[in-house]
This record gives structure tokens, sequence and C-alpha cells, in this order.
């Protein structure tokens, strides 16, 4: 190595090395990054993962400086022939104080700045959207401004085995839409026991209680689905809608306080879509009722309108219906709709619905018509046998078109025809039900 | 310094003969001996029963534990076949699925929350609060001290009766059903699940029953730390492990009334709805939250506390070493008894206020420096000293790896926008069984180790105590150490299934478990096969100066000391004390130094 360029070069070697310790660091980081944290998709993100990632960093290091000299001192001064003890001091004060000193300036810190990103999440921006969420075992509704609630489902990790053969997390799960870039406050409160609203991938939990409202408050970012990493997620056809459109993009909502039976199963969807597509959406949820009618109903342009038994279909899932009662006979914690209509019912503490009891004098209809209605506004009325009065009350929560919509759909998996429009479908009882993929 | 103890200094009038035969020497017949365990206020049969009886809820909690591990080995899911029009349902990945059909329960969900909560009631309840303190810290306290028993031997075998009683609700409410509230408890959920039925009153009654077997024992604990040390030992001559059971008795004097007024609110709630908790009837559920973690948040400290407490004596001993900042290590037990009854708020942060959130956390904080100082002192106690590495040594030197990942990931949850995420989390599941377990359960099994001589008068197998230690610890890693991820990822806690991108985390976890069991069994059959054919153990095998070691035979006689002993040097002193060697070379002398005289101890008579 010439004289002249000695330094220089030694510098430069010097400065390459800084460098790329820098690099090294760098990618330790973003290694670590991938292993802990799944992507971020609100505001909230960026502070709680810088956190998250310099706690870590702190953890790594204060874990190292305990551990390499507990492992190399275990080992050099480990009791063998002709190794004894030597004196050392009892204690040092400045060590000591160094460690309470040092502790108490990083722990300083990350109080300020968890503090910081805390705040964040509950001081919403006088522009935000509120969508109120009322948390109910066991399934989440949602009511935005205009009226409209949640219009869709899916059904989470819905994935094709074979032809023949599809499987799935959980039952149908409600899709809660929000607008990219606009903070949103939900506004949260309970029915019956204590909930909580948690959004992994906005990096925020809140308390959802029956005596007061809570609130949580946040910014989607991301409604580009081409950015979702492929099968991270759904494989739902919803999913598969979103990804062709590239529009909207699907996170987890989770229950996060224990609330009994079926608490990993009280889930929901958040969909982050663009400004547009989020108001035709909820325009298209808020009119959903008008779509449907009973035989010879017309819209205004004098189309027949969809059949009944779909608006039933559709409150089964809105309404989380679908959490206790199965359309496919399989058992839950309510009784299955599937050729449930009709059928003679036992009453917990005696009496049933009377079907055939006095034939002629009253007649299954309106029998069950009634008690279908009486069951949805005071569940706790007449309980059928066998199975546990938990149904919280559906009384101001479902319009009468509603209650007609569950009971045609009721009568529709019992085979009844009636209210099919000529040329509809054809009733394959539960059929339909099967398959995630054909609902959406 | 005139430094022999245990000699005839200080006699004692009461040599009757039977009191001079080891604590274990049967009676005559069976039945009289039965007789005698269930009737003695003897400090050290008691605590032997505590052991056993400790020990059996931890293999009873053991297999709940296991049970919720199989369930999660796959997630739950519905599989839909088609064929020719014909469709069939049919749920897969779901142990208590087939159960729940078996016993016509309508769910799967509510077989797995029963199974849960038994496992947190029972090794919160009935193991780890009781564990140390009640048969370590009964049958070593007052050999530590000098003395013939603790301050109120009667009201001891009361604690123990009253253990049992509270025990038996326990048990009697799991056997007509089980409850599913979650150790918790948490209001309205608990209020209203199994309406009308007495078992969710039996178990809130176990608990409340139990508390006051913590409370005695508390007091005891305190009058005997007060009174009885023997002569020459001042509050700063006792063992650190008496040190830490002070801090213990401390808050489970005064935090466990407001876990009794809480737990008797609930019954009321239930039985008679007075409405405090109901918010129907004008009630707050979070008052509950409030008052429940206004206790069971200190007693996170009576459960760690105790663990630190052993490993002040096994790294002393078996590094031969002062315990490093001995003052410190002493004031930081008091120091985190007195912070652990202001941070109960940290449970909160989902559920209340913005200042009261701030304020928790920023205390929340200040206990990560107590508990820092004691983590460095231990380590720093291993420079330079002469580090035997038998099986409690391994678990001190496992012990500071796990607590430590225990004590820096509660930063995590103390800052409150990471908390916002994490909390009911996995991450809070992992977090809290590498204290409770990792550090608490890790300790009381070194423990066991270390004193299995001294209560026993056998030896264990060192291979097999050490084959069980890394089991236990791979094992206990590969079970956790997944859980902290999966939470960050946004996995709830307590619940029956989850969806498949936790899949891999789950079946680590679940694997783990296994090796942790293996682990554990090890354990088992080395103490059976050393109270069976195991060799007899010298009164001091591992040379420690405190004078269970120093003055008291293994096993014990029934009086501990055939005269009081005279305290004449610190419980760690060994640059200055050797205690005679039991076997030759077994115990190296310390350096010689100049003008420094070394004082040797007898060990048993």
């Amino acid at each position: 190595m010439g004289g002249s360029f000695g330094n220089d070069s030694i510098r430069a070697r010097k400065q390459f090395s800084t460098e790329a310790q820098a690099m090294n660091t760098l990618a330790l980081d973003s290694w670590l990054r991938d292993i802990w944290l799944k992507p971020g998709n609100s505001n909230l993100a960026p502070s709680v993962d810088g956190l998250f990632m310099f706690i870590l960093w702190v953890c790594i290091i204060s874990f190292i400086i305990l551990m390499v000299p507990m492992c190399w001192w275990a080992f050099k001064y480990r009791r063998r022939p002709g190794h004894v003890q030597m004196r050392t001091p009892n204690h040092n004060t400045f060590l000591e104080i160094t460690w309470v000193a040092v502790p108490l300036v990083i722990v300083t810190i990350i109080f300020f700045w968890g503090f910081h990103g805390y705040m964040h999440g509950q001081i919403a921006s006088s522009q935000a959207e509120i969508i109120n969420v009322e948390g109910k075992k066991w399934n989440w509704t949602v009511t935005y401004a205009n009226g409209a609630g949640s219009g869709e489902q899916v059904y989470l990790d819905a994935k094709r085995i074979d032809e023949n053969t599809v499987s799935h997390a959980y039952q149908a799960v409600p899709i809660i839409v929000v607008p990219e870039g606009r903070p949103v406050k939900f506004m949260l409160t309970s029915s019956d026991v204590i909930h909580s609203f948690y959004i992994p991938d906005m990096r925020i939990k809140m308390d959802v209680f029956p005596n007061r409202k809570t609130s949580l408050t946040f910014t989607p970012t991301n409604a580009d689905a081409a950015l979702d990493q492929a099968g991270s997620l759904y494989t739902s056809a919803a999913d598969a809608k979103a990804a062709a459109t590239g529009k909207g993009r699907d996170h987890f909502i989770f229950c996060a306080e224990y609330c009994g039976t079926f608490h990993s199963e009280m889930a929901a969807i958040l969909r982050v879509l663009p400004e547009d597509e989020y108001n035709a959406t909820l325009t298209e949820w808020a009119n959903i009722e008008g779509k449907y009618g009973f035989n010879g109903e017309k819209d205004k342009a004098g189309q027949q309108l969809l059949p009944m038994w779909q608006l039933g279909q559709w409150v089964h899932k809105a309404q989380g219906c679908a959490t206790c009662h199965s359309v496919d006979g399989s058992k839950g914690s309510g009784p299955s709709w599937k050729g449930y209509y009709g059928t003679e019912v036992n009453f917990a503490g005696g009496g049933k619905v009377a079907v055939g009891l006095y034939p002629g004098l009253r007649d299954i209809e309106s029998t069950w018509d009634n008690y279908i209605r009486e069951s949805i506004l005071e569940p706790a009325k007449h309980i059928h046998e066998g199975y546990p009065n938990q149904m919280p009350t559906y009384a101001g929560k479902m319009s009468e078109r509603q209650i007609n919509g569950v009971i045609a759909y009721m009568r529709y998996l019992a085979g009844k025809t009636d209210n099919i429009p000529t040329g509809g479908p054809k009733p394959a009882a539960g059929s339909s039900e099967a398959k995630p993929e054909a609902k959406n | 310094m005139a430094s022999i103890s245990g000699t005839n200094v200080g006699a004692h009038g009461h040599d009757h003969a039977h009191h001079d035969e080891p604590y274990l020497t049967p009676k005559s017949s069976l039945w009289a001996t039965i007789i005698d365990w269930a009737t003695t206020i003897d400090h050290k049969k008691i605590g032997v029963m505590y052991l056993v009886a400790v020990l059996f809820m931890f293999f009873l909690g053991g297999v709940a534990a296991l049970a919720v591990r199989v369930e999660l080995l796959e997630p739950t899911r519905t599989v839909t076949t088609t064929v020719n029009g014909e469709t069939t349902v049919q749920i897969t990945g779901s142990v208590m699925h087939s159960v729940g059909m078996a016993t016509d329960m309508a769910s799967a969900g509510d077989w797995y929350n029963k199974i849960f909560t038994l496992h947190g009631l029972i090794m919160v309840f009935l193991v780890i609060v009781p564990s140390i303190p009640a048969s370590l810290g009964n049958f070593l306290m007052p050999l530590m001290l000098g003395a013939k028993d603790v301050a109120f031997p009667k009201l001891n075998l009361a604690s123990w009766y009253i253990y049992l009683f509270g025990s038996f609700f326990a048990i009697a409410s799991a056997v007509v059903g089980g409850v599913d509230t979650g150790w918790t408890f948490y209001t309205p959920y608990s209020t209203i699940t199994d309406a009308g039925h007495w078992k969710v009153v039996f178990m809130i009654l176990a608990a409340f029953i139990l508390g006051f077997s913590s409370i005695l024992t508390g007091l005891n604990f305190i009058v005997t730390v007060h009174k009885l040390r023997a002569p020459g030992m001042g509050w700063f001559d006792m063992p650190l492990f008496v040190w830490g059971m002070y801090g213990t008795s401390l808050i489970q004097v005064l935090a466990t009334p407001v876990i009794g007024i809480t737990l008797l609110l609930l019954i009321f709630e239930r039985l008679f709805h007075i409405g405090i908790f109901d918010p129907r009837m004008g009630g707050d559920p979070v008052l509950f939250q409030h008052f429940f973690w206004f206790y069971s948040h200190p007693v996170v400290y009576v459960m760690i506390l105790p663990g630190m407490a052993i490993m002040s004596e096994l790294i002393a001993v078996f590094c031969r070493k002062k315990v490093f900042g001995y003052r410190a290590v002493a004031f930081s037990s008091l120091a985190i008894a007195a912070i652990a009854f202001v941070v109960w708020g940290h449970h909160l942060f989902t559920s209340q206020g913005e200042v009261a959130a701030a304020v928790f956390s920023a205390l929340t904080f200040l206990v990560a420096l107590p508990s820092a100082v004691k983590v460095f002192n231990w380590v720093a106690t291993l420079y330079k000293g002469s580090i035997d590495l038998k099986t409690p040594m391994w678990y001190a030197l496992g012990f500071l790896f796990l607590f430590s990942i225990g004590g820096l990931t509660g930063l995590f949850l103390g800052a409150l926008s990471v908390d916002l995420h994490l909390h009911d989390t996995y991450f809070v599941v992992a977090h809290f069984h590498y204290v409770m377990m990792g550090g608490t359960i890790i300790a009381f099994i070194g423990g066991i180790h270390m004193w299995w001589p001294k209560m026993f008068g056998k030896m264990y197998n060192e291979f097999w105590g050490q084959t069980g230690f890394w089991l236990v610890f791979i094992g206990f890693n590969l079970t956790f150490f997944p859980q902290f991820i999966m939470g960050v990822h946004g996995m709830p806690r307590r619940y029956a299934s989850y969806v498949d991108e936790f899949l891999i985390y789950h079946q680590l976890s679940t694997v783990g478990s296994w090796v942790l069991l293996l682990g554990f069994l090890v354990h088992f059959f080395n103490f059976v096969h050393s109270l069976a054919a195991g060799p007899k153990a010298p009164p001091n095998p591992w040379g420690a100066l405190t004078l269970e070691w120093t003055d008291a035979a293994s096993p014990p006689i029934t009086h501990n000391f055939h005269h009081e002993p005279v305290v004449t040097h610190g419980p760690y002193d060994y640059d200055d004390v050797v205690p005679a060697q039991t076997k030759p070379g077994e115990f190296p002398l310390p350096p010689k130094a100049e003008g420094r005289t070394v004082h040797v101890v007898k060990a048993g008579h």
C-alpha cells in the first residue's frame, strides 16, 4: 500500500466499514421488524411500531448485557480443583447508581413516547367519520351515520380444498367499511357483557362496555389491495373481488375481552376503501331493504323486487343471527333454522308451539310467524327446550320488514315456496349456504 | 471475633428425648403417624404437607394447561363437502368439540373456557400464591432465624386447614361442572354466567377462603421475623430469603382483605342482585376491575418476591459469595412491595380514562427499577465466585435468563400506545408466564432441589436433576416464546380457535408443552427415587452458611436445634467463614490474605 494515499485509503475503508455497519444494523432492524410486526395500516402504526422497535432494541441490548457476563462468569469461575472464590467488593455505589439511573432515563423516554402515541388514538379529529358499533354475544353490529348497517359478510379464512370441499374458520362475519385517508371514530357500546374492539393491523383496541360509550380513532391508510400480501389474510371470494378491482383492503377485527362460549368467533372484517367506493357502498347498504319484496311487489321502475327470503338471508348475517343459528342443520347455541319452521317445538318449563293441536282452528303459519316474531322481540318469553336462555332482544334493532324477511327465509329453509316469485330460484335447502364463495 | 456458633452457648432447657429425633421419624403405628401429622404444629411438617398439596395442585393445573394446548394444536374449521348435491358439514381441528358433542354441550368453546379457567384459578390461587411461602417459607424461616417454630404454631396449622377447606370448594366447583368466568371473574360476565347454579359461587368462595390462609400465614411470618430472630441476628444479618418472605407477607396482609371484600360483593351480586357491579342496576363493571386488580396486582409480587428470595440464596450458596449489594437487594424487596400497591391500573389501559392511564403507566415503569437492581446484583454476584453448577444453580441461571425476558417484555406493556395493541393478546400471556412460571416456578423447583437434602435427609440424583432442568428450560422457551410473536401479530388470548396465520406458533407452543411435561416427569421420578433409595444427605451438602445448614441436622430434629444458635457471622460471609468440610476437598478455603483469620463453622450435630 503506497504511503501517499495510505491515509486516505484507511479513512475510506474506515468510512466504508462504518457505513457497512450501519447497513448491517438497518438490515438487522428490518429483519427483526419482519419477524415481529405485520404491516401497520393506520396513522397510529408508525408511532406504535417505532416505539415497539425501540423497546425491542432496549430489550435485546439489556439481555445481552446481562447474559454475556452471566454465561462467561459461570464458565470462567466454575468450581474445579484449585479454583476458589476471590474477595471482591460487596457493593459499588457508582455501579449501583448507574444501573438505576440508566434504566430510569430509558423508561422515561418510553413513557413519554407511549403516552404521545396513545393520545393519538384517543382524541379524534372534529372531521372524523363517526361509526357506531355495538358488541353483543357474539357479533359486532355496525351503524353508519346514514342509517346503513353492514350489508356484506364473509367467512374468515375460507379456502377451497378441492372441487367438492371448502373449509373456513368461524361463522360468517360482517364487513365494516372505512374510508382511506380520512379519520374515523368508532363509538362503541355493548348490550350484554364487556367486549373489546381490536384491530391488530390498525394497532388499536378499546374495551366495549354495557353501561357507557367508549371510542377509538384512527386514520386508515393503504386501501390499495395490490399492496396486500397474497394469501396472507383471506382467500375468500370477497377478497378475490377486492383483489380483482384493486380496491379495498381487508383487516381482522377481533373481540379481545373474554365474553363466553363463542368469544373466539366474535370477529369482523375491516375493509379500507377509497373515498368514492366507500360512499357508494354506504348508499347501497342504506337502501338494502328496498331491494326485496313479497310476490308481486315491484319497484318504481316496475321491476319485480328480489325475493323476500333473500332479505332474511341478508338479515341472518347482518344482524348476527348466524352466530348462533346455523342454516345447514349443524348444532349451535341456538336451534338451526334448516327445516325448523313448522316443526313442533317444546318450551323449557312446559308448553309448545301448538302445531296440529287443533287442526283447522289454528294454522301452522300464523302460529309460527308469531313465534318467530316473539322470539326476535322478546326472546326470553319462550325458550326452546334444551337451549340456553341467552338471546338478546332485537326490539328496536330490526324493522318489521326485516322480521318479515327472516320469516320468509325460515320458510324457505323449510322448503316452503309460497314467497318465492315465479321464475325465482327453487329452494335447495342450505346448498347455497354451503359454499361461501357462492354468496358474493 | 469469636466465630463458633451452635456450641453450648445459650443452652435451652427442653431436652425431651423425642424432640431429638428427626422430625420425619414415624410414630409407633401408621394411625398414630397420621394423627401426628394431621394435628402437628411443627412448621416443618406443615411446610411439607403444603409442599405435597401445592405440587399435586400444580399437577392438576398442568393437566388443564396441556388440555388447552392440545385443543390449540389446530384451529377449529368448518369443512363443507358437496357431492352430488348432498352437503355434509364437519367440524375439524377441535378435541373439545368431540367432548362437547359427547356431553351434549352447545359448543366446543364451553369446554375450552372451563378448562382454561380451571388452569388459571388452580395455578394462581392454589399453586403460585401459597407455593413458596407456605411450603419452603414455613419449613425454612424458623430454621434460618434460629427459632424453634413460627411465632404462632397453632395459627399456622389453622392456615393449612383453611387452605384445604378452600381447595375443597375449588375442587367441588370443578367436579359439579366447572366455571367459565376466567380466573379474573370479570363482571358482568361472572354475575350472569350459569345463573342460578352454585358452582360459580363455590369457586368464588374458594378464592375467598384461600385468602384467609394467605393472610394468616403472612401475619405469622411478620411476627416471626420481628420477634424470633436468634441472638446476635440483626435485621441485616438475616438471609435474603427471609427479607423476601417479609416483603411478601406485608403485601399478603395488606392486600388480601381487599379481594376478600370484592369476592363477597361478587357473591352478593350473584345471589341477591345488589347491583354494585351490574350496569342494568346502575352499577359499574369497571369498579370490579379496580377492586380486583387492587389485590391481584400486588399479588403478582406475592408470587414473584418469594422466587426472588430463593434466587438470592441459590446464587450466594452456589457461588460462595456474599450477594452483591445485599442492602440494595433487601430494600428492593420492600420497594417492590410498596410500588406494587399503586400500579393496578395498568391492567385497565383499555378501559379507563386518559389521565388515569398516564398516571398508572408512569408508576408502572417505576417497578422496573428495583427489579433491575435485583437482576444486576445477582449477575454481579457471580463475578469471581466459585460457581458450582449443580441443579439448583442451573435453575438460578435459568431464572436469570427467563425472568430477564419476562421483566423486559413488561416494558412493551407499560408503554401506553404499544399496550393498546398488545393488551389481552398472547403477548401478555407469554409475558406473565415468563415471570410467573419462568420466575416463580423455576425458582421454586431450584429451591426444592437445594433444600431437598435438608427437608428429607436424602440426596437427589444430580444427572437426572440436570436432565430435568434442560428439558424444562427448553420446553418452557419452546412453549412460550412463540406466544410473544403471535401476540404482536394480533392473536387474542382465551381463544378456543384462531385463523390460520397463527398456526405455526400454536403448534410450536403445543410441542413445547410436551417437552415441559417430560421435564417435570423426570424431576418427579428423580424425587421419588431419592425418597426411596437416595443416599443419605450430610447436614450441609452445599457448604452454606445460613443456620438451617450450619446448625441443624438433615433432616432437622423436631425442635430444630439442640441449643439456641447464636449468630456471629453474616449469612454470606464466605470470604471470612468456611463451613466444616463434609467431604475432603469439597469446599476450598478462601485465599489467604494479610491480617485475616478464617473461621470455621461446624455443620450439624
